[in-house]
């Protein structure tokens, strides 16, 4: 495309100045690239590289335009200029263009922009430089990795550009090109790193890496804010001095910490995580520790996070409080309700007695006042439940927990609820008796059933199924009761037993608070095993030889 | 980063001479660039360059004076050098730009170019 004209010879001053001018061209080179070696700055580069060019040339402008065809649509690329050509739209704009492109691959050497070829994708890129006064183009080639063109304004003097300037110019292009790519590489680098600094810093959690010594290579801003907050010793001057992990978790404020860490690199799966206390000039904090190592070439690094978890403990406890409380004034309002309508019955009735007395109609007084004791009883078998709640007496002797069952079920079989549910029974035959209170034991047996049916009636199933299950080991007699119904959500499963919970219309909640409170009185242990839309199973070990009648009950808090 | 051994004198509001070290190469070449164009955008149309102590000027150095002198021309004003020693006169001489660059042989005559007088 570039025609190339032939050399003209030369005067002898011209030769000698020429020398003189290649020799300043080497001379800049040799220090661009000392100074690229310690300074791989990519903007500083096609800074200096322009300044020097410009120099070289006696140009009072230049420009280098950079595209690097690795990365993906849209083209990324680089322009920098001097002179009239800093920040030229127009050349700015050409950096993603075909015509670049079509340049590159014709593969010719620098070249005068009148001579060039105009065909094709050409005669845009001729155009805009035309327009914008650039003289003479070079191609920057590196590889497939970046590439560009370099260009050139009119020389100072007005004097065209010789032969052996494009040659030169040839030459320094081919020679900068590797160094732009290897500073383009590191800027990239240096980008990625910043990204990812800039990502650590902005994580909640505390990050600390240690190297194969155990010393910190790197720390983020909130792992700063923790030791700062903890008051140790640690500050930002020592930082610097990569100092050893127990110096940076030190056993005033972080009790054996650096020991586990330390120890944690000798874990088969070089993780671990644990809730470590860490007690600071001021405060107590609590922290989810995660110990990682992470293995590379020729070293592994101890990857340590810290997440502060003190104000969610703090939460979770006010919480239980909460509900403790709520527990106990659901309790009350209940209970006040209930009395109330027995009183407001009673007083009703004592009114209407008066009444009647005062009219004589004593037959009439008669028929109120038992309805009066009839509200009285129910009244006492209210309270009577109340102290049920409270309190149960056990009477044990050693019975078969086999006969209890069947029993029970003997009982359950025939009621409505019971009609379209198929109750199986799987006793173990060997079952060995032991100390029980049969009443308490059936009224669990019929709370279990109560809860499997209304399950599996909330589960709209046709093939409802309860199953009874007994075994038994050296040390205990084991119950499982399964049924097919909705299962417990996690939300519920970890109330259960409490108190007021009830998810059924119409109940009161206290069925499973009287089960954990039998399965207590026998000192025995329940586990839940549940699947929403599955169904549950609840497994109750009763020790064959309780060793005091008053064992905390599941899950009661 | 070494501190610059470049220094600026202000001798009037649109006047700034520049004094440089023992050398303007690719290690301070921006540096300068740097200091014209912030006098430029300041409103200095003339800056008179100092090379007193120049041991060493290289093609960057140039390029930081040919890169800026348009700008300082097209405001009415100039870049101007002045003192230059004998080798960085060959320099200039070999690249063409003896007669392109204005050159005084002293402040005094670089600043009278200015409308200046001491």
């Amino acid at each position: 495309m570039s025609t190339r004209t032939e050399q003209m010879p030369l005067s002898a001053a011209a030769r000698s100045q020429m020398v003189d001018k290649q020799i300043l061209a080497l001379d800049a080179l040799a220090k661009m690239t000392r100074q690229f070696a310690t300074r791989p700055d990519f903007a500083h580069l096609v800074e200096v590289l322009l300044l020097t060019i410009s120099g070289q040339f006696s140009v009072t402008s230049a420009f280098v335009l950079l595209r690097n065809p690795r990365s993906n649509q849209p083209e990324r690329s680089f322009y920098g200029g001097a002179g009239r050509f800093k920040k030229h739209g127009d050349l700015a704009n050409l950096g993603g263009s075909s015509a670049v492109t079509s340049f590159l691959e014709s593969g010719d050497g620098a070249c005068r922009v009148r001579d060039m070829d105009t065909s094709g994708d050409l005669v845009r890129l001729k155009e805009v430089l035309t327009r914008t006064k650039v003289e003479v183009i070079a191609p920057l080639y590196h590889g497939d990795s970046l590439s560009g063109i370099l260009g050139l304004g009119g020389k100072v003097a007005g004097k065209p550009y010789e032969d052996v300037e494009l040659s030169l110019l040839s030459m320094l292009a081919g020679t900068i090109s590797p160094m732009l790519a290897s500073s383009y590489l590191f800027l990239e680098i240096a980008r990625l790193n910043e990204w990812y600094l800039d990502i650590l810093d902005n994580v909640k959690q505390g990050v600390f890496v240690f190297d194969d010594n155990d010393r910190l290579t790197k720390i983020n801003t909130a792992g700063r804010l923790i030791l700062k907050h903890l008051r140790t010793p640690l500050h930002e001057a020592d930082e610097q001095d990569a100092p050893e992990l127990s110096t940076v978790f030190v056993d005033d404020v972080f009790p054996g910490w650096a020991a586990r860490l330390i120890r944690s690199r000798s874990l088969p799966s070089g993780r671990v995580t644990e809730a470590l206390v860490a007690s600071g000039k001021d405060a107590e904090r609590i922290f989810t520790v995660n110990a990682t190592v992470i293995k590379r070439e020729d070293s592994s690094d101890l990857v340590v996070t810290l997440d502060d978890i003190t104000e969610q403990k703090e939460t979770d406890q006010r919480m239980f409080n909460l509900e403790k409380f709520a527990d106990k004034g659901v309790m009350a309002s209940s209970i006040s309700h209930e009395l109330n309508n027995f009183l407001g019955l009673i007083l009703g009735g004592i009114e209407i007695s008066q009444m009647n007395l005062a009219r004589g109609k004593n037959e009439k007084v008669e028929a109120t006042l038992e309805k009066l004791r009839a509200n009285v009883d129910k009244m006492e078998r209210f309270t009577a439940g109340l102290m049920d709640y409270t309190r149960l007496d056990t009477k044990k002797s050693e019975a078969d927990l086999n006969t209890v069952i069947s029993e029970v079920l003997s009982f359950v079989a025939i009621q409505k609820k019971f009609k379209k549910i198929a109750i199986q029974v799987y006793p173990d035959n060997t079952l060995p008796s032991f100390p029980m209170d049969t009443d308490q034991i059936a009224q669990l047996l019929l709370n279990f059933c109560n809860n499997a049916a209304d399950a599996i009636a909330e589960a709209c199933r046709s093939n409802g199924e309860i199953s009874f299950r007994t075994s038994h080991d050296d040390e205990a007699v084991v119950l499982t009761v399964s049924d097919n119904g909705t299962g417990i959500p996690p939300e519920v499963e970890e109330r259960l037993f409490k108190t007021h919970l009830t998810t059924k219309e119409g109940g009161h909640g206290y069925g499973l608070v009287t089960c954990a409170k039998i399965i207590r009185n026998h000192g025995a242990e329940v586990s839940i095993d549940t699947r929403v839309g599955h169904g549950t199973t609840f497994t109750v070990r009763f020790p064959l030889n309780p060793e005091s009648p008053d064992q905390p009950a599941p899950r009661q808090e | 980063m070494v501190p610059s051994d470049l220094t600026q004198e202000i001798v009037r509001d649109d006047t700034l001479v520049i004094r440089t070290g023992t050398a303007l190469d690719n290690t301070n070449a921006h540096e300068m660039v740097d200091m014209i164009s912030s006098a430029q955008n300041k409103g200095f149309r003339f800056i008179v360059v100092d090379m007193t102590a120049l041991e060493f000027l290289s093609s960057a150095g140039v390029g930081s004076i040919l890169g800026t002198v348009e700008i300082s021309r097209e405001a009415g004003g100039d870049i101007i050098l002045c003192r230059v020693s004998e080798p960085i006169m060959h320099v200039l001489q070999v690249l063409d730009l003896a007669e392109f660059l204005t050159i005084k042989p002293d402040r005094q005559q670089a600043l009278t170019v200015c409308g200046v007088t001491e």
